[in-house]
C-alpha cells in the first residue's frame, strides 16, 4: 500500500498522507469525495485543480518546444547542446511526474480551503528557465 | 522544534483550532511565506497559473531567441542576428525572473491582506512587441523599395 501512494503521488508521499489524516478539519470545509481510492474530487465552480494542472502541462509542452529548437544547434554546437535539451526535457518529465499528486493536493486544498503555496516547483522552474537562456547567450556568443 | 509544536497542539484538541500546521513546509517554503494567514486557495492557485502563464511568456521568448539564431541564416548580418537572438534570450530570462518575484509578492500581500503589486512587465513587453513588429514593417517595406 505504501509503495503504490508512493508510486503515484511522487515524492515525502507517507508524510504527507499521514499529515493529512491527523488534521483537523475546520467545521466549514468540506470532505471530498472519493471516486476511488486515490482521486479526490470536491464541489468547485472554478474547476481550479483542473485549470491548474492543465497550466502546468500546457507549460511542459513549452518546455517540449525549447528543448527541440536548441537540438537545431546540433550540427553547429555539437554535442554540448544536448545539456540544456536534457535540462528541458527533465524539467517537463519533472512536472509531468508531479501532476497527479499536484491534483490530489490540490483537490483536497480546495476542500480544506487552504492550499499550499508550491514555491518549491515555483523556485526550480524559474531557476530552469534562467539556466536555459544564459545558456542560450552563452551558446550565441562563444 | 518549530514545527513540531504545533503537532502536539493538533493532538490535544483536534477539530477546533484552525488548519495552520503544515509539515511538508520546509525551510524556503517557511522563509518566503512567514506570517500572515492562509489566503483563499482559489487566489493561491490563480497566483500559480498566472506565473505559469508569464514562464511560458518567457518560454516562448526564449524558442523566438533560439530561432532567431538558428533557422534565419543569411537574413540578417551575424551581429545583428545574434544581438537580436541574445536580446530575445535575456528578455526571456528577466521575464522568467521577474515573473518568480511577483509571484512571492502576491502572495505575500494576500497572506497579509494588502492591495496586490502592480503588474509593470505587461506593458513593456507590450511596448517591446510593438516595437519589433514595427521595426519588421519598415525593414520589409525598405527591402521592397530597393
Amino acid at each position: 500500500m505504501k509503495r503504490r501512494i508512493r508510486r503515484l503521488y511522487g515524492f515525502r508521499p507517507v508524510r504527507m498522507l499521514t499529515a493529512r489524516w491527523r488534521q483537523p478539519q475546520r467545521s466549514t470545509a468540506r470532505r471530498p469525495i472519493w471516486v476511488s481510492l486515490n482521486i479526490p474530487i470536491v464541489e468547485d465552480p472554478g474547476l481550479q485543480p483542473e485549470r491548474t494542472t492543465m497550466s502546468w502541462h500546457r507549460t511542459t509542452l513549452a518546455l517540449t518546444v525549447v528543448a527541440l529548437m536548441f537540438f537545431r544547434w546540433y550540427e553547429v554546437h555539437g554535442p554540448i547542446v544536448l545539456l540544456p535539451v536534457v535540462l528541458t526535457l527533465l524539467g517537463g518529465f519533472g512536472i509531468q511526474y508531479s501532476q497527479r499528486r499536484r491534483y490530489y493536493l490540490q483537490v483536497l486544498g480546495i476542500a480544506r480551503e487552504k492550499v499550499r503555496a508550491d514555491v518549491v516547483a515555483v523556485a526550480w522552474l524559474t531557476g530552469l528557465v534562467v539556466l536555459v537562456a544564459a545558456g542560450g547567450i552563452v551558446a550565441i556568443w562563444v | 522544534m518549530s514545527d513540531q509544536q504545533p503537532e502536539a497542539t493538533n493532538t490535544a484538541d483536534s477539530g477546533t483550532t484552525p488548519v495552520e500546521y503544515d509539515p511538508n513546509r520546509n525551510r524556503l517554503v517557511r522563509k518566503v511565506l512567514s506570517g500572515g494567514r492562509e489566503p483563499d486557495p482559489r487566489f493561491s492557485l490563480a497566483n500559480e497559473r498566472t506565473f505559469l502563464a508569464w514562464i511560458r511568456t518567457s518560454l516562448a521568448l526564449l524558442a523566438g531567441g533560439i530561432a532567431v539564431e538558428a533557422f534565419t541564416g543569411d537574413l540578417f548580418s551575424p551581429v545583428v542576428r545574434k544581438l537580436l537572438g541574445s536580446s530575445l534570450l535575456i528578455l526571456g530570462a528577466a521575464i522568467a525572473a521577474s515573473a518568480a518575484c511577483r509571484w512571492v509578492k502576491i502572495e505575500r500581500a494576500m497572506r497579509q491582506d494588502r492591495p496586490l503589486p502592480i503588474a509593470y512587465w505587461g506593458p513593456v513587453l507590450a511596448l517591446l512587441a510593438a516595437a519589433a513588429g514595427l521595426s519588421v514593417m519598415i525593414t520589409l517595406w525598405i527591402q521592397g523599395l530597393a
